[in-house]
């Protein structure tokens, strides 16, 4: 077996050891996936967000006022929550959002129309939440312009129209609407299939860089000659967490929500072309992580704008240019595009290839620039070429005056660290940092994590580290 | 130097100092300006669809002009030949929705009868759907309420009353919090603020799990929180004024109130990671929770999903998270001149989670005292 290809296979045995000792990372990897999907679709099980609440002011009292609000209340988009005695009262509680729509009759409302004037009524919906603004704002209107039409028919039938001619007269232009792909409209099914490919996003990007940080703090980041074979080991092993989660999330999490997809099968292909681009990503992002929390406080700062931007919810096309070319650069943008079609409108891959085509691009593209990221975190030595980095490692030992830049680096390590290991210093002391010596660091820590953590943290620089347990 | 004001500063040079934590203001700020940036166009605006007119009368060529005019679309420059062909397209998401005119449109209701437009939008994103959906049903209840008119003109009813008889009722809207129904101010608050409170709650952790050095104990971590409180509320405030101004959303409330609102409520997610940290012994874990509930804060909050949709579990879960009551808070005092009374419903609510954590906090505090394992936890 070629040695790179050894390291690779030697760092999936590694980590799924790794397991059995840090609990924390299978944690990740299974509670993320299969925890995620399972509270989202629970908060979306409804699907559909009805009986907004709904205030009315009927300052007419009349028959036809009487029966607006009756029509009103029988709208299931509403429920009328209260009847405020002053149209003060009701903006008051509309401004509180203690309701979201008010409809106010005016007085003489029915004596308007009774005198073939144009009757007003007053409508407030709250947009705050563009969600239910469109839910209850058609529904009101539509009640309103249902009582409008009826009472066009009666004004048609007085001029000596048959019933049907008024009916129709009335309403000369209709609609024969269909709603494509979605009919139902329902919010739960438009939003969590590009949830689920999100969550799927999070899983492999942290929980890699998650694993990495946990193996620095506890000193098990050894990634030897190879660090990139290293990383795609580690990433091998987690590979079948992926698998579940991807099989999770479409074959038991779509149908037992109601969450629609058109093929399962294109579905599971797309997801699986995703996290395979998704790969070289967290393998570059991984190579940088130094602990665990730090994971978390910088990467979920990704999901939600990769999420916002990507043109599944709002149109790409609306979006600012610049911001079109900087979303483009993120996998997650194909792939959510791809999954709006996967989702509702067809099961067919060759629906989705140029967008599979785009993300074969960025697998392309990631797969070149990771290595350069994997080797430059790996030497710690910012602008010089790789082999003299490299080379520096030997040079090291002897507190040779070019191994400065990576002393400088360490230093910072071990400031770092500091609180966890008091060290001395023994042998040539380096330039410009006298505290600091190249060469063997004896170390005194308060626990074996600290200890074995330092030294790999400076083996990784290529330095030796001798720990002594007290 | 007192301890507060020495665990103050030493926070402050630490936030400064530290990578990590200068790369999180820097994620955390790209992130409120990449949500914030995608809604700059407030409203969706020109919609591709296409208007298929097997009719080519005068009425249909209204209809087709009146659609062209409506912001909300933009007929296609080649119509689909077929229904495969506009299927296609619907599927590419090159066309947004098909509106098809029959043949003998003007005819039928030149005769009495009802004509009937056929309108096929594509729902698989409803926001497009809906757009789709209401500006042709605005153009062809125009249309309609146009051709009604003529009737009753010819009826013999003089042109002025035709109007009042034809849409005998008018309906006035108004939109409050959101008169033009923007997308920017829907959504581009609600994110800036969820990053701010993602924010707090992670930054806390500066204080008690610092990268480097002690955490602080006493009066120093107080000094400490108070620093975080300072930089978060200066953050919270620029954005505020900066940001959300540049998408067009200018406080409508005192200054004053905006301050305090923020104040409260990043006190308040402080609290909630100190409480956390505190009653949960393993400090990973207690990370791992605030992760949690702040990355679930947004959906929670009731923000976009309305809470009264919410399964009762959740909903409870949401009303001890501080990002829900100050959701409520700003979407009043961005929108709407709101004085510090008005804010009460907030107020209430932020005070109830604070004495909920608080008593957290102390009941961390005290099993660490009883239960020697979390002690050295």
């Amino acid at each position: 077996m070629k040695p790179w290809l050894r390291s690779v296979w030697d760092a999936t045995k590694s980590e799924w050891a790794f397991f059995r000792r840090e609990r924390s990372v299978l944690v990740v990897l299974l509670f993320v996936p299969l925890a995620y999907p399972l509270i989202m679709s629970w908060l979306y099980a409804a699907d559909q967000a009805v009986e907004r609440p709904a205030l009315v002011i009927d300052a007419d009292n009349s028959a036809l006022s009487r029966r607006l609000v009756l029509d009103l209340e029988a709208t299931p988009e509403l429920r009328i929550v209260g009847r405020p005695a002053t149209l003060d009262e009701g903006l008051s509680a509309l401004r509180q959002q203690r309701a979201e729509v008010m409809v106010y009759v005016p007085e003489g409302f029915a004596q308007h129309v009774k005198k073939g004037g144009t009757a007003q009524v007053r409508l407030w919906v709250g947009a705050a939440n563009i969600y239910t603004w469109g839910i209850a704002y058609p529904a009101a209107a539509g009640v309103v312009a249902q009582l409008d039409g009826e009472l066009a028919v009666k004004s048609l039938l007085s001029h000596g129209l048959p019933p049907s001619a008024a009916a129709r007269r009335a309403a000369p232009v209709v609609r024969a609407e269909h709603l494509l792909f979605h009919p139902t409209g329902g919010y739960g099914r438009y939003l969590m299939a590009g949830v689920l490919l999100i969550v799927l996003q999070q899983v492999v990007v942290i929980s890699l860089a998650f694993s990495v940080g946990a193996r620095r703090e506890l000193g098990l980041y050894t990634p030897g000659r190879w660090p990139l074979g290293y990383l795609l080991g580690l990433i091998t092993a987690h590979a079948p967490f992926y698998a579940v989660g991807i099989l999770f999330a479409v074959l038991v999490v779509v149908p037992a929500f109601g969450w629609t997809v058109v093929s399962p099968l294109s579905t599971v292909a797309l997801f699986t072309l995703f996290v395979l681009t998704l790969v070289p990503v967290a393998v570059a992002v991984a190579s940088v992580a130094k602990d665990r929390m730090g994971t978390f406080q910088l990467l979920m700062f990704f999901s939600v704008p990769l999420f916002a931007a990507s043109g599944f919810t709002w149109p790409a096309d609306q979006m600012p240019p610049a911001l079109r070319v900087v979303t483009a650069v993120f996998p997650a943008t194909p792939a959510l595009r791809a999954m709006r079609v996967l989702g509702t409108k067809s099961g067919s891959l060759t629906a989705v290839a140029p967008y599979l085509g785009w993300l074969g691009l960025q697998l392309l593209g990631y797969a070149l620039v990771a290595p350069l990221v994997v080797r430059r975190s790996w030497t710690r030595l910012p602008g010089w070429p790789s082999w003299l980095a490299m080379g520096a490692r030997g040079r090291l030992a002897a507190g040779d005056d070019q191994s400065a830049p990576a002393l400088a680096r360490f230093d910072v390590d071990i400031v770092h660290m500091k609180d966890q290991c008091r060290h001395r210093s023994h042998g040539g002391v380096a330039p410009g940092r006298p505290e600091l010596a190249a060469g063997v660091h004896p170390l005194n820590c308060t626990n074996t994590s600290d200890a074995t953590g330092a030294a790999s943290r400076a083996s990784t620089l290529g330095f030796a580290l001798e720990c002594h347990h007290e | 130097m007192s301890s507060f004001t020495h665990g103050f500063t030493a926070e402050l040079r630490l936030l400064v100092s530290e990578r990590r934590y200068r790369l999180m203001v820097v994620l955390f700020l790209g992130a409120a300006l990449l949500c914030a940036e995608t809604y700059h166009e407030r409203v969706v605006r020109e919609l591709p669809v296409a208007v298929i007119d097997l009719d080519e009368s005068r009425l249909s060529r209204l209809a087709r002009l009146w659609l062209e005019a409506t912001p909300e679309l933009t007929t296609a420059a080649v119509t689909p030949g077929s229904i495969d062909e506009a299927r296609a397209d619907l599927v590419a998401g090159r066309l947004a929705g098909v509106i098809i005119i029959p043949s003998r449109f003007s005819a039928r209701i030149k005769a009495g009868e009802s004509g009937e437009v056929v309108v096929a939008a594509d729902m698989s994103n409803v926001l497009v759907g809906r757009t789709v959906q209401r500006a042709v049903a605005r153009v062809l209840g125009t249309l309609g309420a146009g051709v009604t008119m003529t009737t009753l003109q010819k009826l013999g009813e003089p042109s002025h009353d035709a109007l009042a008889h034809a849409a005998p009722v008018a309906l006035a809207e108004g939109f409050p919090f959101n008169p033009e129904a923007s997308y920017a101010v829907y959504l581009a608050p609600a994110y800036v603020y969820f990053f701010l409170h993602v924010f707090a709650l992670f930054i806390a952790w500066s204080v008690l799990a610092p990268v480097s050095g002690a955490a602080p104990v006493g009066r120093a971590r107080l000094g400490a929180f108070a620093a975080v409180l300072a930089v978060t509320t200066a953050l919270g405030l620029a954005l505020t004024y900066g940001l959300l101004r540049r998408e067009g959303i200018t406080p409508a409330s005192s200054p004053l109130v905006v301050t305090a609102a923020l104040v409260a409520f990043l006190a308040l997610d402080l609290l909630l990671a100190a409480a956390l940290a505190s009653a949960v012994p393993s400090p990973l874990l207690a990370f791992q929770v605030t992760v949690l509930l702040g990355m679930l804060s947004f959906v929670l909050s009731g923000l976009t999903w309305p809470a009264d949709t919410f399964p009762a579990a959740l909903r409870a879960l949401s009303g001890i998270i501080p990002f829900t009551p100050f959701g409520r808070a700003f979407r009043a005092f961005l929108h709407e001149p709101t004085s510090f009374a008005e804010l009460a419903p907030a107020w209430l609510a932020m005070a109830a989670q604070a004495a909920l954590w608080t008593t957290v906090l102390a009941a961390g505090r005290l099993a660490r005292r009883v239960v020697p394992a979390w002690r050295h936890a």
